[in-house]
């Protein structure tokens, strides 16, 4: 299992569009992939839009992403590469 | 039901303002009761199938709403409909019902609505008010699965052929709007809606008086009775015949015909004291009808509102650009001032050592951490500032180093932009953070103006979130400190030859507003949906009056004695005098 933390840094946070773009990539791979809240246990299903919107994470929120599975290396990688993008919402 | 001679008055709260009548249009929508069914094990697949060919057919009837929506309100707002898409696609609440139906043998219907319980019942939990109400997108998605599931496709009642109606349901679901012609929806009457729902959004960018929290609408309204929507006060009036509905509504509707008249001209108290009124605003539509209702300009854009309910890049400049063109460009010449966005987490429930809420990472605190976001919003002011008379007011400044390093980068921009010295864009502070007050002097002497936000301060000042149920009392605007930080605040901008106007919610509250002016305060920026009632209120009363008021209140040390003095001096009179003004 790799385990990776992140920060939400696109302003607007974790929101609809943000989730649905997350959830297009991840549905991508098939590893599972799970992220929570860092100061919190409850896990939620990166290929949901419904968990991932529960996750209420706003910019600055710091999220553990775990991923497990064949391609878990190249899962972590895009995901975390995704936030660090800020969504694509930069341009 | 009502009976034939009676009218109820029902209280929710006002999501959009405006006052509107019409013939109840109950729209929601049909009701299911679900029994938990068990099927045999032989029906399983059978079941699934079912529950897939729900899916795909709500599927198909979103992307005919998106269609609608397209054509009627534009890109934006389809863009809402794409978030219940990809809602009905979750894999997670599609594992979860098909488990219960494969593994369970329950009816699609009621692993539907276990499943749906499970989550909203997770959202309601969330402390984040935006987060909270996405359970409302959720369960649109979950009604019309229900809905479809029970064979019954939603929205299959007719529409009456009267010109003027009021949609009524528990949740209306958006398409209704595109489904009728918006000038004969005179308003909305809704169970569940939240202030940031796409309804409330839809409905203020379209004008249309919104009251939510009313209890199974659809029966307390049926379809036929007559009704008055109150946005503002957040109360409905029902009945079955017009003329005593409109009676029993009368003082209500007698001030939207008020304010159907021209633009009025310049506020005054009684002994011709000029008070300039401007308009708080958070969507660029609003500007035109703020200045019919008497606003001399916009005293605030709230730039965030928009920005956080459409899917926009944080460093959008076009974005920016077009939605203050859109704002400043009916306007005129009158005066605009734009707030930087003012991003945060849910007002007052930040937590000791939380990033974001209202003790973290917001307004002047992100921009000067991310320049080129913040270059992205005050170029294209900097641009328009060229021929409008537009002025960057920046939210949650502490001190003097954060308003010096915008004001660099601001005036960076402006040389970049060769903008004229002359032209040089207005920057001003709101005061919010209690330590601005504090070293006011120091603040007021790099400030081209001031504004005063009321809300914030008082939660900063009082220690008290403005959210807090439990607290809700000690959340007090007029407490003795917050009346001696008013004071001090209009005397040092005075000193100091600034303008200062109050932007807060109690510059649009009669009381309040009296008082302000009572202190000082010549100018004061409210939604625009007070600006006639706060008009009225100064015209009643001579200036004198009101500094003696103040005065009093000055030397009293509790928030109890203010209280007292308030109901039964300030308001028993406010209420004496406006009522004699409407019988004049």
């Amino acid at each position: 299992m790799i385990e990776r933390v992140v920060e939400v840094r696109n302003q607007r946070g974790l929101h609809a569009r943000a989730a649905a773009r997350l959830v297009r990539l991840a549905s991508r791979f098939q590893s599972d992939i799970k992220l929570s809240r860092c100061n919190e246990r409850q896990e939620v299903d990166g290929k949901s839009i419904l968990g991932i919107l529960l996750l209420a994470a706003r910019q600055g929120t710091r999220l553990r992403i775990m991923t497990q599975g064949a391609d878990e290396e190249e899962a972590a990688e895009a995901v975390t590469t995704l936030f660090e993008q800020r969504f694509g919402e930069e341009q | 039901m009502t009976t034939a001679s009676k009218v109820e008055v029902f209280f929710g709260r006002g999501l959009a303002p405006g006052v509107g009548s019409g013939w109840s249009l109950p729209v929601g929508p049909p009701v299911s009761s679900f029994i938990r069914l068990q099927i045999p094990k032989s029906e399983v697949e059978a079941e699934l199938e079912r529950f897939r060919r729900a899916v795909e057919s709500v599927r198909r009837q979103y992307e005919a709403d998106r269609d609608k929506l397209l054509t009627l309100l534009g890109a934006d707002h389809a863009a809402v409909i794409e978030a219940h898409l990809v809602m009905l696609g979750d894999r997670e609440l599609k594992q979860e019902v098909e488990q219960r139906i494969r593994e369970w043998h329950e009816t699609a219907e009621s692993a539907l609505q276990r499943v749906a319980q499970r989550w909203n019942e997770a959202y309601h939990a969330l402390k984040d008010e935006f987060f909270q109400e996405r359970r409302f997108d959720f369960q649109d998605v979950i009604d019309r699965l229900a809905a479809e599931l029970a064979s019954l496709p939603p929205m299959t009642h007719e529409i009456p052929d009267t010109p003027e109606l009021v949609l009524v349901a528990a949740k209306i679901p958006l398409a209704e709007l595109a489904r009728l012609e918006i000038d004969r929806i005179k308003g909305l009457v809704t169970q569940d809606a939240g202030y940031t729902s796409h309804l409330a959004i839809i409905a203020r960018s379209l004008g249309i008086p919104l009251v939510s929290g009313i209890c199974d609408p659809e029966r307390t309204c049926p379809r036929g009775s007559f009704l008055v929507v109150d946005g503002e006060g957040g109360r409905i009036w029902v009945g079955e015949s017009r003329e005593k509905v409109e009676l029993s509504a009368r003082n209500i509707l007698r001030r939207t015909h008020l304010r159907a008249v021209e633009r009025p001209g310049p506020c005054h108290t009684r002994d011709g004291i000029r008070v300039d009124l401007f308009a708080n605003l958070e969507l660029p539509e609003e500007g035109e009808r703020a200045l019919r209702l008497g606003a001399e300009g916009v005293g605030l854009f709230r730039s965030e509102f928009l920005y956080l309910t459409k899917a926009v890049e944080p460093g959008d400049e076009a974005f920016f650009a077009s939605l203050y063109d859109r704002l400043v460009r009916p306007l005129g010449e009158a005066e605009v001032v734009i707030r930087t966005l003012d991003v945060s987490g849910p007002q007052g429930e930040a937590s000791a050592g939380e990033e974001s809420g209202a003790l973290g990472m917001r307004g002047i605190r992100t921009a000067l951490r991310d320049l080129d976001q913040f270059v992205a919003q005050v170029r294209p002011i900097v641009r328009l500032r060229k021929e409008r008379n537009v002025k960057i007011v920046l939210p949650m400044v502490s001190d003097v180093d954060e308003l010096r390093q915008a004001k660099d980068c601001i005036q960076e921009i402006e040389r970049q932009e060769g903008l004229p010295p002359d032209r040089r864009t207005p920057i001003g502070v709101l005061l919010e953070v209690p330590a601005t007050l504090i070293t006011l002097e120091a603040v007021a002497a790099e400030s081209d103006f001031l504004e005063v936000g009321t809300n914030d301060l008082t939660q900063y000042i009082l220690a008290v979130g403005r959210r807090s149920d439990q607290l809700a009392d000690l959340y007090d605007p007029l407490h003795p400190a917050m009346l001696r930080a008013l004071d001090h605040i209009v005397r040092i901008a005075r000193e100091s030859g600034r303008t200062v106007t109050v932007c807060g919610e109690m510059a649009g509250e009669p009381r309040s507003a009296l008082l302000l002016v009572g202190m000082g305060y010549r100018r004061l920026s409210m939604g625009p949906y007070s600006l006639p009632a706060i008009r009225e209120a100064l015209s009643l009363y001579d200036l004198t009056e009101l500094e003696a008021w103040v005065t009093e209140l000055m030397q009293l040390a509790s928030p109890s004695a203010v209280r007292r003095y308030l109901a039964d001096r300030v308001d028993a009179d406010l209420r004496r005098r406006s009522k004699a003004a409407q019988v004049r």
